[in-house]
């Protein structure tokens, strides 16, 4: 009855595993498929040109690198600065708004200072505002400030992350208020209680954070369109991307080799701190 | 000593006298102009060669030295970029942008009014003959003029490129149900001509069991002004009190509506078996109709000359055919581009000369006969070896409309679609909807364009 339970179990989850890597199954395989063959439902070259090539023509005729190749070695296209663009933009946007968060947070959960409750209000109302609301005054802030076409102009105008802030000082709340209060006995400073207390006990909330907001900034298209003139060697993948859809058309083969290679370092990072990202999930989320 | 002495003095009375040479070139004037562009990849390659001689050619004709600075920019993103753009005075002095942001830029005094630059061949009413009418039409646009308190007419671009759709049909499905449409009295070689041809067709085409359609139809407006259109709907017109009103309500509208409610929602008994039309291409999560259409799915479907190259190479034997007549004939929708020039150019007469250099015959005929598309001069005779198809399109060209002269196209579309849609769903009447849709467009964007 039991080894019935776990097959039915292991049946449910790679069905349910099915269903979520599909679109990732497809996307990989358009992007193998030869240009021309991007849109069609055929995984395998129909049986007249099998029995007509052989297997091997034919699987070639079908699936190629050509898609690959075409991102990789296009003119226009500069994917490896793209994708170290786009890689700088998120990792710092993800490290500063961590780092500005964390602060805050702790300010917001153990510091008393005047007016703290209204200001928090007021951060957490602000989430109510659309944030296309803020394209508009937030370009003319980084033209005066004479950040187009530079890493700042990306990076400085997402770091003020409300929803990061509230994450963080309900979980810094969270943690046993005694702990705090013996570091403090013992002569330490803010500073030290952050580093060596906060930090280390918080570890799953900032990696959740992070990784929120480099996925977030990886795919970021309009901020970063609008800030680079269209020769800055700022420019990043989601913009470069854009360059394969036509005002009708879109290169389908193209866009999927793009995306496949993009989501590799998503990939890599969430399998690296999926444990964490998870964890922090369940203690900032759902436990607060 | 002295012949030393004397050659020095030689050479220098030399110098200055043939060094003063009245002969000698002034430095050449300069002149930069950006542009900004949105082509794919083919047509990139192919703007970059043919635009290529214009400056060696412009300087023998002025003796300026001219630069064109191009850049290829993404066509997603490219109206916010442009108005961003505007707002840090950093904009292009050309660029290429949709038939449908001209407006909006011009309504914006983003870019120059053509006819009142110094080298424009005046009159305006006899230069925009040279264009195809729809092409130059989406630049004819009618704004006040602050000073004078009139309403006055200019050009803010000239056309580079322009397209329709037509009815594509796939001749295998077509070839497939041969017998059946012989039966019923109708060609299995050639598409439908008239909307009863086109049910009639339908009828037979569709073959629910197997997942395939007749017809694969997309839910935005701009792919529903062909049905609206040859039902006799116009989409603007002036009223006896002389103001805009939207026509999509009227009873050639609501025909055209419940038409197309028709192909998606009703089924027709066909020998025994309940046949719907159209694939549910229409729908969130349905299958695409360029895609649908390649797989063999739908067996027609809407579209334009950009996908003649993508469905011949994709191995589908199919074939094009003019978008089937309503009550009063054919009609399609018209897109394409225009080059406008931006009021912060410095030199807005020679970008000018650029614009008609691109939409000069001469440029026209190699860019048209090269990738394959509508010209938007007339009287040029493209041959069009590789792509046949394209005299159908430059046929339903004649027979087109462009979408409505109004500022924020975008907003049309987003409070119409959401309406036909319930229609669709059968969750509202075709005649509730467009009254609802009519109403919102003549409160938030008519109202705009009153004056």
């Amino acid at each position: 009855m039991k080894r019935f339970k776990n097959i039915a179990r292991y049946l449910f989850l790679f069905g349910f595993c099915g269903i979520v890597l599909f679109p990732i199954v497809w996307m990989v395989l358009t992007a193998l498929k030869e240009p021309s063959l991007a849109l069609s439902f055929r995984l395998f070259p129909e049986k007249a040109l099998l029995q007509e090539k052989g297997f091997w023509q034919a699987f070639q005729s079908f699936y190629s690198w050509r898609n690959f190749s075409l991102i990789l070695h296009d003119p226009d296209f500069s994917f490896s600065l793209f994708f170290l663009n786009s890689f700088v933009v998120a990792f710092l946007s993800g490290f500063f708004t961590v780092c500005l968060c964390l602060t805050a947070g702790y300010a917001f959960a153990h510091k008393q200072f005047w007016g703290k409750e209204r200001l928090f209000q007021l951060l957490i109302s602000s989430l109510m505002i659309p944030g296309m609301i803020y394209m508009v005054p937030q370009f003319a802030l980084v033209y005066q400030l004479g950040w187009m076409n530079s890493y700042q102009g990306m990076i400085v105008p997402h770091l003020a992350n409300v929803f990061g802030v509230y994450l963080l000082r309900h979980h810094l709340e969270q943690l046993p208020r005694s702990l705090f209060e013996s570091a403090s006995m013992e002569g330490a400073n803010d500073l030290h209680i952050l580093f060596f207390v906060a930090i280390p006990l918080s570890w799953p909330v900032l990696l959740t954070l992070f990784l929120t907001t480099f996925t977030t900034q990886w795919a970021n298209f309009l901020w970063q369109l609008i800030v680079n003139s269209p020769d800055s060697l700022y420019r990043t993948l989601p913009v470069g991307l854009a360059l394969f859809k036509g005002q009708y058309q879109l290169y389908w083969g193209a866009v999927m080799a793009g995306a496949c290679l993009s989501i590799l370092p998503i990939i890599f990072i969430f399998l690296w701190t999926q444990r964490f990202f998870i964890e922090g999930m369940t203690k900032g989320a759902i436990k607060g | 000593m002295q012949h030393f002495l004397t050659l020095i003095i030689f050479c220098l009375l030399s110098l200055l006298c043939f060094g003063c040479d009245s002969q000698v070139q002034p430095p050449l004037e300069k002149i930069q102009l950006t542009l900004w562009e949105s082509y794919n990849n083919e047509e990139h390659h192919v703007f970059l060669e043919l635009l290529a001689p214009f400056c060696q050619a412009y300087q023998e004709r002025t003796g300026k030295h001219l630069e064109i600075k191009i850049f290829r920019v993404s066509h997603d993103g490219l109206l916010p970029k442009l108005k961003t753009a505007a707002l840090s005075h950093t904009t292009p002095d050309i660029c290429r942008v949709d038939f449908a942001h001209v407006i909006t830029l011009a309504y914006g005094k983003a870019i120059l009014p053509l006819d009142t630059l110094q080298n424009f061949p005046q009159p305006l009413s006899t230069y925009r003959q040279n264009f195809l009418s729809v092409a130059i039409e989406s630049n004819l646009i009618t704004l006040e003029n602050e000073s004078t308190g009139t309403a006055e007419t200019h050009l803010y671009g000239l056309p580079d490129q322009t397209t329709c759709v037509a009815l594509f049909w796939n001749k295998t499905r077509f070839e497939e149900k041969a017998i059946p449409l012989r039966h019923a009295k109708l060609d299995p070689t050639r598409a439908p001509k008239t909307w009863e041809e086109f049910l009639a067709y339908g009828k037979i085409l569709s073959t629910p069991e197997k997942q395939q359609f007749a017809f694969g139809l997309r839910n935005t407006l701009w792919w529903h002004f062909p049905f609206f259109q040859s039902f006799g709907a116009s989409f603007l017109f002036l009223d006896s009190t002389q103001r805009w009103r939207c026509g999509l309500n009227q009873k050639s509208g609501q025909e055209a509506l419940h038409f197309i409610r028709d192909l998606c929602q009703r089924e027709y008994d066909v020998d025994g078996k309940k046949i719907r039309i159209e694939g549910g291409a229409w729908q969130s999560g349905g299958i695409n109709p360029d895609q649908g259409f390649m797989n063999g799915l739908y067996a027609m479907i809407f579209s334009g000359p950009w996908n003649l190259k993508t469905f011949r190479d994709a191995g589908v034997s199919f074939g094009v055919s003019l978008i089937p007549a309503g009550s009063v004939g054919s009609s399609s929708t018209v897109g394409g581009t225009n080059f406008v020039v931006f009021r912060s150019c410095a030199f807005p007469e020679v970008a000018f000369d650029v614009l008609q250099y691109i939409t000069s015959e001469h440029f026209q005929k190699q860019w048209c006969e090269r990738l394959g598309q509508i010209p938007t001069r007339k009287g040029i005779v493209i041959e069009y070896h590789d792509y046949p198809e394209m005299q159908v399109f430059y046929e339903q060209m004649q027979q087109s409309r462009n979408r409505p002269p109004i500022p924020r196209y975008d907003l049309v579309e987003q409070l119409v679609n959401p309406e036909i849609e319930l229609v669709l769903k059968g969750i509202q009447s075709p005649e509730k909807a467009l009254e609802t849709a009519v109403s919102k467009i003549e409160n938030q964007i008519l109202s705009l364009i009153q004056k």
